[in-house]
């Protein structure tokens, strides 16, 4: 394994320059509060609304680093904690990425946490109460939290089935904050700013982001989101027609149905 | 028996020229039962004769099918065939669809209405060349539907009929667009229709009632042809503002908009029309300014403007939306009341109960200042603003489509009276009382049908129900454990071995503890200046069972007395094993008399748990009526289908073969429609399998379902010990 290879020092994931993110409610706030009183947070919403550059920016405005951790469903506890391995003939104990983040006092960021094994709720719990401890069970003991560590999860609601459902004694312990897609005027701003597009470009992405947002539930499983049109906006900068932009970087991404597609490719072709 | 379809044996025939004599022969052999004395097969015969070898066999083919459903319709299609075959140009494809529309109108209208297709060739064949180059709603509706979804506003549903129009709830459009000469324009001016209704839904055509005001005027049919040409411009208008691209690509079509457009008579109107902040109010006025000075255009995609359908829909819309809108509201006080007496519990203060008070406040568009048109509103309890959910949201702009705003009274909770009322309301459309008084589909699926005959399908030939087993609340399912007691144990052992538990691999490169063994075994080779294995640790590897089953049981008149307590036996020691295991699992029963009775029987949802209720059904499952298959496969699998689930079921527990009243169904055909359903299940991915107690299975089975697919009992206590089989076979 070259995971040893790969180590990153915590000081490493501190976040310098200001990451662009647009406020769409009173998200920042709350999270500083909950942050300053050591409460874990949890992010609700859609695919591509900003929940991990929102973390990004938390991590910038609060100065501490940030550690992302993506949930898979073989994602165990020991992969969260840390394992033995093998070194020059030597076992050797690896933190792993919560662990390290306990240490550093850095911001852990569980990404889809209902993807991972049941059995991680057993190091998140005491770590999500106000006991803020970290079992390492394999080693015999239990790391404390400093005051600065900070978990946070993103869960999308939307998606699983019901036998994903994030527990409640799970999800009783955060702070909910709920994201959805910006509104007209924040979305429109967010791609004037981020792919550096024109206002009326943005307008019109935005609007057709709206129609496919309409066809959810009715032949699309989920309408485009912020992320989708940002890259729709970067290929229409670079010369691409708006509507082949939004074939490939839209439509595309949202169903392989051929009727849907062309449905799709219809109401951007109307629009442009 | 001999299975194959008589598709293929045909095939293999030899197409050779036949001249009349032989034709008459075999026309005699076919049509027999109506040939006389006085009608004899000559004539068809010697036109017959003079087609040419493949389009000969084409009709003795045909004419061999025919037969086997109507002979006196076979004698008329053999007596039509040759006219048909030069009007429809020899075109082989065109003379197959002709026989299948024959057929259709045979198998739905009868005997007289299918011979008027027959003599209709010539009709026939305009509407089908015209077709080539012509689009067919019905292949676009799907996509037309998606298309007006995606567009703002109420979902808009798509449907036929002989003009476009609108009744705010459809839009209606003609089924065959073939006036322009390539599919890409009569494409387009498919989306051109749609798009206008859609604007007439969107854009506040339909605000006001149409019949009144325009019965003021003198002549109220003149004044309706002004009213919609003034519309249409206003609408075309806002299309432009809203669609640009769409408006940029219907130029071709738009020739009259833009001569009136640049005609001085028209000008101030246009400029008025145009005008951002134009409504249907503004059109009325202009109706009013010019009734007596202006001549209005007819624009060749304005269809017709249908006030009293539109007053119809709206009426019963409107109503029904207040009703539910008040009914969401009542809801979000619910939830507000009950967070609040959650919080307050700790306080121990309890919470007053005052009345709940909603206000609504427009949200005006931001940038432009000159425009005040309304965005949306903003809802607010108690002075604070919420979020309604998704389904409350749309209500909202339905209701704001039809009335231009939430009226006062809406904005109050509905009291607890109404839910009662509501529900009531909604208990009576149920299906199981669809069949009793006057007959119709409300609430029904629709399958299509495969005729093995023709080989295609019967569009939406059957219709589905699901219908409610009556329960009965008795000890049948207590009693039929304690009488198995015995297999039930044995039973209980193997799908306990089957459960997926987690498994230790060892010796991994990388895992979750160390494996000491292999750990000590690479230190020793170490030692002995070998390399040291990385491969030290161990790794528990889940193996969830991600099983979704689907049981449907034969309820069919057959399966009266011992079968049908067999079955019930079964089910119960099924459902005993099954909870073991953890897998999720549901039960339909099936029956049905004719198509348009098929019924599927619910008895245990997926999701649901193995409570009384279920075990109550269980006890309740009776033999009804015929065995007609195929509706059933399609209906389960569909169910299946929207499952999530690595492998899926579905299991059928029957005591012979398809079977109806209509006597059709029997026999091959029935055969085939199941075997055909059969393939459209595994094309979706889920595994079919029949338990059966028809000791002449072997006969058609294996031919449905594939050798290996079926299983035959003859004691029928062994069949619960045979699913375990079935579930190795295929988990593991
Ligand atoms: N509020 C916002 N401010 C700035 N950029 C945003 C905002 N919301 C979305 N974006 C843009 O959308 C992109 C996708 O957002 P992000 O990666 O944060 O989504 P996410 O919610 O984490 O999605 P997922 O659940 O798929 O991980 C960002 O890279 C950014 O360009
Ligand atoms: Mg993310």
């Amino acid at each position: 394994m070259d995971l040893l290879a790969q180590e990153i020092l915590p000081e490493e994931y501190f976040i310098t320059d200001e990451p662009y993110f647009e406020p769409v409610g009173d998200e920042i706030a709350i999270f500083t509060a909950a942050y300053k009183n050591k409460l874990p947070i949890l992010l609700k919403g859609p695919t591509g609304c900003g929940k991990t550059r929102f973390m990004e920016y938390m991590a910038w405005s609060l100065k501490r680093p940030l550690i992302t951790v993506s949930c898979h469903d073989d994602l165990t506890a020991s992969d969260l904690v840390g394992r033995y391995l093998i070194t020059n003939g030597e076992t050797v104990w690896v933190d792993g990425p919560l662990a390290k983040s306990v240490r550093a006092g850095a911001i852990c960021y569980l990404d889809e946490v209902v993807e991972a094994r049941k059995d991680t709720t057993v190091v998140i719990h005491p770590l999500a109460d106000d006991r803020r401890v970290l079992p390492m069970e394999k080693r015999g003991l239990v790391l404390e939290a400093t005051d600065d560590f900070c978990l946070a999860m993103s869960y999308n609601p939307g998606y699983q089935s019901v036998l994903k459902d994030l527990k409640q004694s799970t999800r009783q312990r955060f702070v909910a904050l709920e994201f959805d897609y910006p509104n007209f005027a924040t979305e429109q701003k967010i791609l004037e700013k981020e792919a550096g597009i024109e206002q009326e470009l943005a307008k019109n992405l935005v609007k057709f982001a709206q129609m496919t947002r309409n066809l959810k539930g009715s032949g699309l499983d989920e309408g485009a989101s912020t992320r989708l049109l940002v890259h729709a906006a970067l290929l229409i900068k670079e010369g691409i027609h708006p509507v082949a932009a939004c074939k490939g970087a839209i439509a595309q991404a949202l169903t392989d149905d051929p009727e849907m597609l062309s449905a799709v490719n219809e109401l951007s072709a109307s629009l442009f | 028996m001999n299975s194959a379809p008589l598709y293929f044996k045909t095939m293999t025939d030899i197409q050779i020229r036949k001249n009349a004599d032989a034709i008459e022969e075999q026309l005699d052999h076919f049509l027999d039962p109506v040939l006389s004395f006085r009608r004899s097969a000559l004539g068809p015969a010697q036109q017959i004769a003079t087609l040419s070898a493949s389009e000969q066999y084409l009709c003795l083919h045909w004419i061999e099918i025919i037969t086997s459903i109507n002979a006196e319709f076979a004698y008329q299609y053999a007596a039509y065939f040759s006219t048909a075959v030069k009007e429809l140009k020899h075109d082989q494809e065109a003379l197959k669809s002709w026989t299948i529309d024959a057929m259709s109108a045979y198998d739905e209208r009868g005997l007289q209405l299918a011979i008027k297709v027959l003599q209709q060739s010539q009709e026939y064949a305009e509407h089908y060349f015209n077709k080539q180059d012509g689009i067919v709603l019905e292949d676009i509706q799907k996509l037309l539907t998606a298309f007006v979804c995606g567009l703002n506003g109420r979902s808009l549903k798509i449907a036929a009929a002989d003009t476009s129009y609108t009744d705010t709830d459809s839009i209606f459009l003609p089924s065959l667009i073939s006036d322009y000469s390539t599919k890409k324009e009569n494409f387009f001016y498919y989306k051109l229709l749609t798009v206008y209704q859609w604007s007439q839904n969107w854009f506040g055509s339909w605000r006001y009632e149409l019949n009144e005001p325009l019965n003021d005027y003198h002549d109220p049919v003149k004044a309706l042809r002004l009213f919609h040409c003034l519309e249409s411009i206003r609408l075309l208008y806002k299309i432009r503002a809203e669609l640009p691209g769409f408006f940029r690509q219907a130029t071709p079509y738009l020739n009259d908009f833009r001569t009136l457009e640049n005609d001085p008579k028209w000008h101030s109107i246009c400029k008025i029309l145009a005008d951002k902040k134009a409504s249907v109010d503004h059109t009325f006025s202009l109706l009013n300014q010019y009734y007596t000075l202006l001549e209005p255009i007819i624009f060749s995609f304005q269809g017709e403007l249908l006030a009293n359908k539109v007053a119809l829909v709206k009426q019963h819309r409107i109503s029904e939306e207040k009703h539910r809108f008040r009914e969401a509201l009542a809801q979000i006080v619910d939830e507000k009341k009950q967070a609040e007496e959650k919080a307050s519990t700790d306080e121990h203060n309890t919470v007053e109960k005052t009345e709940a008070v909603f206000e609504l406040k427009p949200l005006f568009a931001e940038d432009e200042e000159e425009s005040n048109e309304v965005l949306f509103f903003e809802l607010s309890l108690d002075g604070q603003p919420i979020v309604p959910p998704d389904d409350v949201y749309s209500l909202m702009s339905s209701i704001i489509q039809d009335i231009g705003e939430i009226p006062e009274d809406y904005l109050v909770a509905a009291g607890p009276g109404q839910y009662v009322t509501e529900q009531a309301d909604t208990q009576s459309k149920k299906s199981d009382n669809a069949w009793s008084g006057v007959y119709h589909e409300e609430g029904a699926f629709f399958y299509d049908e495969w005729d093995y005959t023709r080989q295609h399908y019967k569009k939406n030939w059957c219709v589905v129900r699901e219908m409610r087993v009556t329960p009965i609340y008795d000890d049948f399912v207590q009693d039929t454990v304690t009488k198995n007691i015995g297999i039930v144990k044995a039973l209980r052992r193997n799908f306990e071995a089957l459960k997926g538990e987690d498994r230790l691999l060892k010796r991994q490169v990388n895992g979750d503890d160390i494996d000491i063994d292999a750990v000590v075994e690479s230190y020793a080779e170490l030692s002995m200046g070998l390399e040291f294995s990385e491969r030290v640790f161990t790794k528990m590897q889940r193996e969830e069972r991600n099983i979704a089953v689907m049981f449907m049981v034969d309820m069919s008149g057959s399966t009266q007395g011992w079968i049908n307590q067999a079955e019930r036996e079964s089910l119960v020691l099924l459902c005993e094993s099954l909870e073991m295991l953890g897998d999720r699992y549901a039960i339909y029963g099936f029956s049905g008399t004719t198509r348009k009775r098929c019924e599927i029987y619910h008895i245990k949802h997926l999701d649901e748990d193995y409570n009384d209720k279920v075990k109550a059904r269980i006890s309740g499952v009776s033999a009804k009526d015929y065995t007609r298959m195929g509706f059933a496969i399609r209906h389960l699998s569909y169910l299946l289908e929207e499952v999530d689930a690595r492998t899926k079921l579905l299991i059928t527990l029957s005591d012979g073969k398809p079977e109806d009243y209509d006597g059709q169904y029997r026999g091959e055909y029935g055969i085939e429609d199941t075997r055909q359903a059969l393939f459209e299940v595994r094309q979706k991915g889920i595994h079919p399998y029949c338990i059966t107690i028809d000791k002449e299975a072997g006969d058609y089975l294996p031919y449905m379902y594939g050798a290996a697919n079926y299983v035959l009992i003859e004691d029928i206590n062994k069949l619960p010990l045979k699913v375990s089989d079935i579930y190795r076979k295929l988990t593991t």
